[in-house]
Formats: structure tokens, C-alpha cells, sequence
């Protein structure tokens, strides 16, 4: 918001540009190939009239959703970073799109309502804001970096286990194989009206974290401090959580749990911006907007010979970061545990 | 005229201990007053209700206006808080934390200050003595420079009323003095600070007025010559002064553990 101004940096418009890019690229990518040429002639109009079918109607969902869902988990990873000053924190270690997709997946398995519906991403945001709530409550003020990973593994088993409960409890067999699948994580075979149930809240959660993005600089001077030159640090922190669920939900509602993009976009940012937790913001969300739309490209050109869903990439991407990113703060995490 | 801050039959209870029992004072104008007392004493819990960062019971009130029903905002305007130790958790340049003291003045974004904000920022970063490395992350710069920026950002809110504990703990005797005698002029122009110390040559040298506190409460409240006679060191610190004159001015000259 702030960085896009006038004078912004380099790598602002380089990033701004390989989002574009990677974008004609989706459009190009699948069983008939079209060449970025040929898919921005067909956004224009031209091109055949099945090009365009296949371009506006069936990839133009799937990239724009990548786009949105990518940037959501980017900036919610970036804002929880900000939040905790912490950078280990991100929405999939705390188990909040376990906890979305036990709320989507109620309200599928008990037949509440059908998956496009906007039931659905209620449901979701509803378990992911109750499991960063629980989190935050548990982990307590100024929590250690140990004790919030602690506390995010019990929150995501949990969240994990009533899953597989509601799965369990689902009324048939091909209901609970089908939960099973879209838990993974895919954009496939997605529509418009997918585009539209995330949307709305996707761009009001963003919103919220931009808007209270200086209060993140603050709190690189703790909360007391923060709380002294002005910032109300607990309606802070309950907004955030809310503006966390609303786009961790809204993404795991339209396509399942995609995680450690909140984890590896914001880290990759960080230095680009001198550790500014405000400034990181914007370039995080475009950040996850690369990587989810350049996992899923991925995904569509691997040979195999069933799909692999793009929620498996980034987590098998994610993990060994996280794991890299431990050994780099091993004598953070010594010291806490001390 | 009300007091620039005011607190009366103020309680603090922190996990069921009670760490502040019942203290009143009022503070009518500007002036350097030290808090001292030993460990445990309360000094730090006082500053955090004062700050409102601690439940508490009693009233206090700034500058006028009861202080639960000021927003953070508005409390941030008239009170500027120092805490102790000096947390930071990005590596942000000295100067980005230092523009924070302008916070609350709607100056949320260190690289666009207005030129008021910028002014006050520099002020402090020069009186401070932490120009020469404002530049620089202030995760890098030893224990007195970062203490020096944690001044400089109170410094920079230009608040009427400023706390501070204990801010030159981690500081060699140059910036010792040369901060107290900053904090000491902050105050003869005009603002109100209240320093918890623990150096008590220190409080006896600097301080308009002393605020002794043992045991959660107010033991002694005035002028240096009132409030540090011999019998209250050895009741609330356990020692024996020894006071020189020296050129014209009685000085703290030595502890001695009282026996």
C-alpha cells in the first residue's frame, strides 16, 4: 500500500512483472497448450473461439484464484510474522487451515450445505479464527518462539484429528475419499463462482492488515512498548486474526489446505526490505501470488501419471524450509527453551 | 490547577501478591524525580500502572484527565514510557525506532516524516549522542548505544510527562552523566520525568525530588535533604551514607553496608 507509491522499488515492479508473467504462463499451461502470445491475444478478444473458452472460462479462474489465495497466504504469513515478531510464525504451523478445513468439512459431511455454497467459507473462517485465537490464548503475551510452535502442533492435531472424525462420520464412503482429496489442496477444476466465494474476503482481510500495517513496526519494540506510543495492542491482535481467518478460510474453503506459503514468502521478502515488518507486507502477498501460480503451473507440466494436487508441492516445498529456517534460529530457540 | 500526574490509594496485585500497596503522590509540574528503592520494591509495577500496562486499583490521573478513560492514543500524546531492558525484535535502523516516539502523532511511516516529526527525530538522535550511528540496525549497536535510541525515542515524543526505569543501567559513567544531565535539563524546560534509579549517588546528585519505595509502598517523598536521611537508607536499603562537602555542595560520597 504504502511501498506501491511512487519511487517504489525495483524489485517491487520486478516482482509485479514475473506476477504477470507466471499469470499468461497459467493461462497457457494444461492439455492444449497456448503460448503467451496466443493467451494474451485471447484476454484481448481475438484468437479462436475455443482459445478463448479455454483461456477466460476454464484457466482463468484457477490462475486468478492462485493469485488471490497466493497473495492471502503470503500477507497473513507476513502480518502473524508482524504480529508475533516472529519470523516462524505463518497460519499453516499454527494449524489454522487444519482448522478451516474441519469447519468446511462439517458443514460438507453433515450435508449442511453443498461445497459451493458460501456456508462453506464461513465455516472455514470460523475454525481458522477460533484455532489463531486458541493459539494466541494458550501461547500467552510475549510468547516464546517454542512454546507458540508447541502450541501450533497441539492446535493442528487437534484441528487434524476433528477432521478426521467428521470424515469418519461422513455418510459415505465416496463423501469421505472426495473430503480426502480436496483436503490436499488443488485449484483444479475450478469456476468463477469459487473466484467470487473468496474474493470478498480475501480483499477485506488484506485490507484490515494493510491498514494496520505501522502498528507491526511498533510492536518490533514489544507490546508494552507499543501499547505506550499508541497502539491498542489487544484490539489489534484480535483484528488480525480475524483478518487472518478471513483469508486462510476464504483460500481452504475454495481450495483445501495449501500450506507454508504464509512461512516461505515472507522470509524470502524480508531482506528486500531491510526487515521492515510494515514494509514486508505488499511484497509478501505478491511473493505467495508467484509461488502458489508457479506451483501450479508446475503441477500441470510434472509427467505423472495421476494429478499431483499443488497443496502437496508447497508443503513438500515448505517443510524442508521450515526445517532450514530452524537450524538458523536454533539459538533463538535454545534460549527460549533456557 | 490540577497535577500534571496524580495517583491516589493505587493497588497493584500481580499473581495475587500485592507488589504496590496503597500509594498516593502528586506531581503539580515539571521537575526530575527519582524513584529508588530496593529489588522488589515496586518501582517498575508503578511505572506500568502509571502507563496503564498493569490492572490496578485506585485513580490516577494525567494531566487532568482520569487515565482508564484516555485512549492508547491519547495517553501516548501526554506519556512517554522507557522500559527497562531494550527489546528489539527486527533489526530496523536506529532512526526507524526512534520515529516511533512520533507515533501517536500520526506519524506512521519513518521513511515519509513530516518535517515537525523529522525535527523532533533529529533532536533527539543528536542529544542522545546517537546520530553517528542512526543508520545503522539497531540489533548491531552495543548495550549503551541501543539504551541511548531507547532514550532518544522518548525523548522524540516531546510528551509533557516522560517515565523512565532504570535508563542508564547498561551505560558507561560518560553517558551516565551526560543522559541524567540531558534528562536533567528535559526538565528544567519544562517536562515532568520520573527516573527509577538505582545508582542513589546518582538520585541525590540529579533529582528535584526523591521517591523512596519499599515493600510496595511510599516510604519517603521529597526533596533529596528530606527524603535520604540516614535512618530511612538503613531501613529501606540496609546501609550507611557517607555525605562529603565538597566545593560548596554535600555529595553522596559512599555506601556502607549498615551493621
Amino acid at each position: 500500500m504504502l511501498t506501491a507509491k511512487a519511487g517504489a522499488p525495483a524489485f517491487l515492479t520486478a516482482l509485479a512483472a514475473l506476477l504477470v508473467l507466471l499469470a499468461l504462463l497459467s493461462l497457457g499451461v494444461g492439455p492444449a497448450p497456448l503460448s503467451p502470445p496466443r493467451v494474451a491475444l485471447a484476454l484481448l478478444g481475438g484468437g479462436s473461439e475455443i482459445e478463448r473458452t479455454i483461456v477466460l472460462e476454464i484457466r482463468a479462474p484457477r490462475a486468478l484464484l492462485a493469485i488471490l489465495i497466493g497473495a492471502s497466504l503470503g500477507l497473513s504469513g507476513a502480518a502473524l510474522q508482524g504480529l508475533l515478531r516472529n519470523p516462524l510464525a505463518a497460519p499453516s504451523l499454527f494449524g489454522a487451515p487444519q482448522a478451516a478445513a474441519f469447519g468446511a468439512v462439517c458443514v460438507i459431511s453433515l450435508g449442511l450445505a453443498d461445497v459451493l455454497s458460501f456456508a462453506l467459507p464461513f465455516a472455514a473462517i470460523a475454525g481458522a479464527f477460533l484455532s489463531v485465537l486458541l493459539l494466541v490464548l494458550v501461547a500467552g503475551r510475549d510468547a516464546s518462539l517454542l512454546l507458540l510452535i508447541l502450541a501450533g502442533l497441539a492446535v493442528s492435531a487437534l484441528a487434524g484429528a476433528a477432521t478426521a472424525l467428521a470424515m469418519n462420520l461422513a455418510p459415505n464412503p465416496f463423501a469421505a475419499l472426495e473430503i480426502a482429496f480436496w483436503l490436499l489442496g488443488s485449484l483444479e477444476d475450478r469456476s468463477f463462482r469459487h473466484v467470487l466465494m473468496t474474493l470478498p474476503f480475501v480483499v477485506v482481510g488484506a485490507a484490515i492488515l494493510l491498514w494496520n500495517g505501522s502498528a507491526f513496526r511498533a510492536l518490533t519494540l514489544g507490546e508494552d512498548v507499543a501499547q505506550s506510543v499508541g497502539v491498542s495492542v489487544s484490539r489489534l491482535r484480535l483484528v488480525v486474526i480475524l483478518a487472518v481467518a478471513m483469508g486462510v478460510g476464504a483460500s481452504v474453503a475454495a481450495a483445501g489446505s495449501i500450506g507454508f506459503i504464509g512461512l516461505v514468502a515472507p522470509h524470502l521478502m524480508r531482506p528486500f526490505v531491510k526487515y521492515d515488518p510494515q514494509r514486508l507486507l505488499v511484497p509478501s502477498a505478491l511473493a505467495g501470488a508467484c509461488i502458489l501460480l508457479a506451483a501450479d503451473i508446475f503441477v500441470r507440466i510434472i509427467p505423472s501419471s495421476s494429478d499431483i494436487k499443488v497443496g502437496v508441492i508447497t508443503t513438500i516445498i515448505g517443510v524442508p524450509f521450515f526445517l532450514l529456517l530452524i537450524a538458523r534460529e536454533r539459538r533463538a530457540l535454545g534460549r527460549s527453551l533456557g | 490547577m490540577s497535577a500534571l500526574l496524580a495517583f491516589s490509594d493505587l493497588e497493584v496485585s500481580l499473581g495475587g501478591r500485592e507488589v504496590v500497596r496503597g500509594v498516593t503522590a502528586a506531581f503539580d509540574g515539571p521537575g526530575l524525580v527519582a524513584v529508588i528503592g530496593p529489588n522488589g520494591a515496586g518501582k517498575t509495577t508503578l511505572l506500568k500502572a502509571l502507563v496503564g500496562l498493569v490492572p490496578y486499583r485506585g485513580a490516577i490521573s494525567v494531566m487532568g484527565g482520569a487515565v482508564e478513560k484516555l485512549d492508547a492514543r491519547e495517553r501516548a500524546l501526554r506519556l512517554a514510557y522507557l522500559p527497562q531492558g531494550h527489546v528489539y525484535h527486527w533489526p530496523l535502523p536506529a532512526r526507524d525506532i526512534v520515529a516511533l516516539g512520533r507515533y501517536a502523532r500520526g506519524a506512521r511511516d519513518p521513511a515519509r516524516l513530516p518535517a515537525a516529526d523529522a525535527q523532533a527525530v533529529d533532536a533527539a538522535l543528536a542529544a542522545t549522542g546517537a546520530m553517528q550511528f542512526a543508520d545503522r540496525p539497531v540489533t548491531e549497536l552495543s548495550g549503551g548505544e541501543r539504551a541511548r535510541v531507547a532514550l532518544a525515542r522518548v525523548l522524540a515524543a516531546e510528551t509533557p510527562i516522560a517515565l523512565a526505569d532504570e535508563p542508564i543501567a547498561s551505560l558507561d559513567p560518560f553517558y551516565q552523566l551526560s543522559i541524567m544531565t540531558l534528562l536533567k535539563s528535559a526538565a528544567a524546560g519544562g517536562k515532568l520525568i520520573i527516573v527509577v534509579l538505582h545508582d542513589l549517588a546518582l538520585a541525590w546528585r540529579f533529582a528535584d525530588r526523591i521517591v523512596m519505595m519499599r515493600d510496595g509502598a511510599i516510604v519517603a517523598d521529597g526533596p533529596p535533604r528530606a527524603a535520604l536521611t540516614d535512618e530511612r537508607l538503613r531501613a529501606a536499603f540496609g546501609v550507611d551514607a557517607v555525605f562529603i562537602e565538597h566545593a560548596g555542595a554535600t555529595l553522596l560520597a559512599r555506601l556502607d553496608v549498615a551493621t
